[in-house]
């Protein structure tokens, strides 16, 4: 939290936009309970209402909120995308420590090519491939983006535990008589575990929009839960009537990838303006 | 590796230098292909490994409690299920390696068939693709890297991760009502095989590819123009008066193209992701809507595992051949 | 070398012509143009050079030296710099933010350039001939064939043996003397009137140092060019130039000829480079270090920018601008107690 105080009053332009922009969904999202009399997937009267009042967004097929929807949403999708990737970022960063601080070349090899090779597939063909096997929905699309994309942190967390390992610190903490999990969990891993806090912000973009694919491809969280991914689909039949339907939610996930993008661009701006 | 850091390299004598060279190049080859035979082997495995992610047994999630044992038995050699676990793996690596990727559920039909069927549909559209990219992507990168400090290359910057966080399926649809509902320019889905009538189909969905793949090329090749233009050469190019066209080719463009050729296997990834949306989106047949819609939706895990195993497979050969031509285009690579 | 790439006969009436200088920099300012304002590294800096003669100009890093060099190269635009004041007239353009008509008539064809060794000077992606080929005939159009001819005679000419083989190799391949000879060749393949030479040794082993600055320094007499030759050393600048204009915090503080400037020098700073040399420098006795640090580009003093380390320094050198040059005896000074460093003062 310090660190955060410290780095919040020197954000430039860019991520002052991106968490404005977050700021803004995030409240809406927490909000749109209070604020709406509707239910998010129940009909609130007759289909098809074009955006006024009181439908702000209008309502779909079913008679449905388009606004309460796409709040709904937010909270389900943001939820979800910070759990895909968290999963991940923990198991994968510790992953890439223990590999880069090991001195068995055969385990770390023989890992190294398991990392390799998930992270050759495409990430939505693969993490398609898993869903389809381990069941779509909320738990199914968590279990896939975990099982995928631990692989991308451990290759970074790897790469910079192998720069630690060689620094001067951290053979000063050898010489001290520090056992090698001590080395790992109080050196090491602190410091791997910032580098990739710092991915995980551009990753978090990947993530959302790859949840919210697949749910409109069908294959993950599935109807009548409010989901960006899954709205999208639903309105696509109607794009010609009720164009509604499709570019509100879009535009709301558009928004918070972009606020994340500005927020992590401004980030990596400012470290590198230090250097 | 920055030219920087390689002009600081304590210099050999001429001889040894190509000596050194020459066996260097080859070395190189030989150990990127063994990486890139370890990776593919790997790809494979982990194919191998999806079919058992299945919770419980597929076979009976499959048939339910109505299936007689023979038809259980039926499925599981389909399944490549029989046997013990090694046996499993053995057997799987040797069909794949034979070019057997299995046969579906479904339709009885070999996976094979299936994608031969649609494979080449995503062939032309990623090709369509990377045409249009570098059109865009190439001049769009030299002036965002000599304009960078100015209002142009701030636009670059910020239209184009708006660019990245936009879902395909979202651009997708948005163009498909301008082009081909609003404008009709456009047909709305669908796809003719033949050649020049394709790109009729083609365009649209590319251009909403380009909306990522413009964005990632263009900032590869940013970042790199911007390394170019800080080096010696760029400053003696300039003092001898060298004509335009030369210039920008030999003295911006080739010096900065192999970081970026060396990433093509990343970029053909990403490209290959958003390829199995934007097909779904235009009702392409290509092979993406054949993993949803022949594959996942109709739970034919041979189908899944075929067509994940192509995807990867993709990446790993087109890796490799970056590899091999970026060394080619840049020989500092070599060393 | 009769009637070879670099035969003077087509030159000699323009080497008559008359008693003008070559190049004159009258008052030069040049600044980065920064998103709050100027950030200025070059004050006021002057220099005459005469045709055929030889200029040395010698100061420590962020004097402006480098900058001096592209003002006349004319790629101060890339680094995101500008003329703000002054001339460069170089014959009869004025290259101080000349438009691209002028430049093109000089660029390539009259102002040759080897640039600093320690940086890849060369293209790495694209072999020796090509780029030797591109120099030519962006100089002089002609045939692809007689560039590669010319391109031969002119590695021979830098005494590179094997020509043949040496175009065919890429910058990788070549030693640091190697590619600052192939440097020297490109440059002379324009046939320039002026060379401009900035620290062309520094990253060269001390016995290649040497070769390099004599073939610059026999090229330069027998093709009858002007140089610039920018250095921190002095005896650098002492063993290849005619004249010496020494350099500091982005002003011109005293130009000579070279002997003179260095032996009776009329500005504290230089005989304080002159102390602080390592090849004169007295068995025995200590090397003097000249006290304090260079000021950093844009936070230069008020008044003469060295009164903080000299010697002489007192209440009227704070006061005011940087004094400009003037004339003491027969050295150009920017020294208001210059009187003060009598002949009989070293």
């Amino acid at each position: 939290m310090k660190s955060m105080t410290r780095v919040l009053p020197k954000l430039n332009g860019e991520a002052h936009w991106g968490v404005a922009i977050l700021a803004i969904i995030i409240l809406l999202g927490v909000l749109v309970p209070l604020l709406s009399p509707f239910n998010p997937i129940r009909s609130a009267g007759d289909t098809f209402i074009t955006p006024g009042m009181p439908h702000l967004f209008g309502t779909d097929q079913l008679g449905r909120d388009v606004f309460t929807r796409t709040f709904a949403a937010a909270q389900l999708d943001i939820t979800l995308a910070v759990l895909g990737v968290a999963f991940p970022l923990v198991i994968g960063t510790f992953m890439g420590g223990v590999l880069g601080t090991t001195r068995n070349p055969v385990v770390s090899g023989a890992w190294l090519i398991i990392i390799d090779a998930i992270n050759a597939f495409p990430f939505l063909a693969i993490v398609i491939g898993v869903v389809a096997m381990v069941g779509s929905g909320v738990q199914g699309l968590l279990i896939a983006l975990a099982a995928v994309n631990w692989a991308r942190y451990a290759k970074i967390a790897r790469a910079r535990a192998l720069q630690l390992r060689d620094a001067d610190f951290i053979h000063a903490t050898q010489v001290l008589g520090y056992s090698r999990v001590q080395v790992l969990t109080r050196h090491i891993l602190p410091n791997v575990y910032s580098e990739s806090l710092a991915y995980g912000l551009s990753d978090f973009v990947i993530v959302i929009i790859a949840i919210a694919g697949l749910s409109f491809l069908g294959v993950g969280v599935r109807p009548p839960e409010a989901e960006w991914g899954a709205m999208i689909s639903d309105g696509r039949p109607f794009l010609r009537q009720a164009w509604w339907i499709t570019v509100f939610p879009g535009l709301t996930l558009s928004l918070t990838a972009i606020g994340v993008a500005l927020l992590a661009q401004g980030l990596t701006n400012r470290s590198r303006g230090e250097d | 590796m920055s030219t920087h850091q390689m002009a600081k390299l304590p210099s050999r004598s001429r001889f040894d230098a190509v000596a050194f060279g020459m066996g260097i190049i080859q070395n190189r080859i030989v150990s990127r292909l063994l990486r890139s035979l370890l990776v593919g082997f790997g790809v494979m495995t982990i194919a191998f490994f999806l079919l058992r992610l299945v919770p419980g047994d597929p076979v009976q999630l499959l048939l339910g409690d109505t299936g007689t044992p023979e038809l259980v038995e039926a499925y599981r050699q389909m399944l490549g299920l029989d046997g013990t676990l090694p046996e499993q793996y053995l057997r799987y690596l040797g069909s794949v390696m034979q070019g057997d990727l299995g046969t579906s559920i479904n339709s009885s039909v070999s996976v094979n068939t299936i994608i031969a069927r649609s494979l080449p549909v995503t062939l032309w559209l990623i090709a369509v693709t990377i045409v249009l990219a570098l059109a865009l992507a190439l001049p769009l990168s030299i002036a965002a890297a000599i304009y960078q400090r100015t209002w142009f290359g701030h636009t670059f910057r910020v239209a184009s991760s708006i660019l990245l966080a936009t879902p395909v399926f979202y651009s997708g649809l948005l163009l498909l009502l301008l082009f081909a509902i609003q404008l009709k320019v456009a047909p709305v889905a669908g796809y003719r095989t033949t050649f020049p009538t394709n790109l009729n189909y083609l365009w649209l969905p590319a251009l909403v590819l380009c909306g990522v793949m413009v964005p990632i090329t263009a900032r590869v090749l940013q970042s790199s123009v911007i390394d170019t233009l800080d080096q010696e050469f760029v400053e003696t190019a300039v003092v001898r008066g060298l004509g335009r066209l030369t210039f920008t080719w030999r003295y911006l463009l080739r010096p900065s193209l192999a970081p970026t050729i060396s990433l093509l296997g990343y970029m053909i990834g990403q490209l290959l992701s958003a390829a199995v949306v934007v097909e779904l989106v235009f009702n392409l047949p290509g092979i993406g809507t054949s993993l949803i819609v022949e594959g996942v939706l109709l739970r034919d895990y041979p189908v899944v595992q075929g067509i994940v195993l192509v995807f990867g497979m993709i990446v790993v050969i087109v890796s490799f051949l970056s590899d091999l031509v970026s060394g080619w285009l840049d020989p500092r690579t070599q060393t | 070398m009769q009637s070879g790439p670099l035969s003077l006969e087509n030159r000699a009436g323009e080497l008559q012509d008359n008693g003008q200088p070559l190049l004159q920099i009258r008052d030069l300012k040049v600044g980065f143009a920064k998103s709050h304002g100027i950030l200025p590294v070059i004050n006021t800096a002057n220099l005459t050079l005469g045709r055929r003669e030889a200029i040395g100009v010698v100061g420590e890093s962020g004097s402006g030296k480098t900058m001096l060099c592209r003002s006349v190269l004319g790629t101060l635009d890339r680094h995101g710099a500008r003329v703000l004041g002054g001339q460069i007239m170089f014959e009869a353009h004025d290259l101080a933010n000349a438009p691209e008509s002028v430049w093109s008539k000089v660029r390539g064809k009259q102002i040759g350039y080897v640039p600093q060794s320690s940086l890849a000077g060369l293209n790495p992606v694209i072999n020796v001939k090509t780029q030797m080929v591109e120099a030519i005939t962006a100089a002089r159009p002609m045939s692809v064939q007689d560039a590669e001819k010319e391109a031969v005679e002119l590695l021979e000419v830098v005494r590179i043996p094997r020509a043949k083989d040496v175009l065919r190799e890429y910058s990788y391949q070549l030693s640091g003397g190697m590619r600052q000879r192939v440097m020297i060749a490109a440059a002379l393949a324009q046939k320039p009137k002026l060379l401009v030479a900035d620290e062309p040794t520094t990253a060269l082993d001390v016995t290649v140092q040497k070769e390099i600055l004599t073939l610059i320094s026999r090229l330069r007499r027998e093709l009858g060019m002007a140089l610039i030759l920018v250095s921190h050393d002095l005896a650098v600048i002492e063993e290849v130039c005619d004249s010496l204009m020494v350099m500091y915090a982005g002003a011109s503080f005293e130009a000579g000829s070279v002997s003179v400037t260095v032996h009776a020098p009329r500005h504290p700073y230089t005989k304080a480079l002159h102390d602080s040399r390592v090849d004169t420098a007295e068995r025995g006795k200590p090397l003097e270090a000249i006290a304090g640090e260079p000021p950093t580009i844009g936070s230069w003093p008020s008044g003469c920018r060295f009164w903080p380390r000299c010697p002489l320094g007192d209440d009227k050198c704070r006061a005011g601008d940087q004094p400009t040059l003037r004339h003491v005896a027969q050295q150009l000074t920017a020294c208001i107690y210059a009187e003060r460093m009598g002949d009989g003062h070293d």
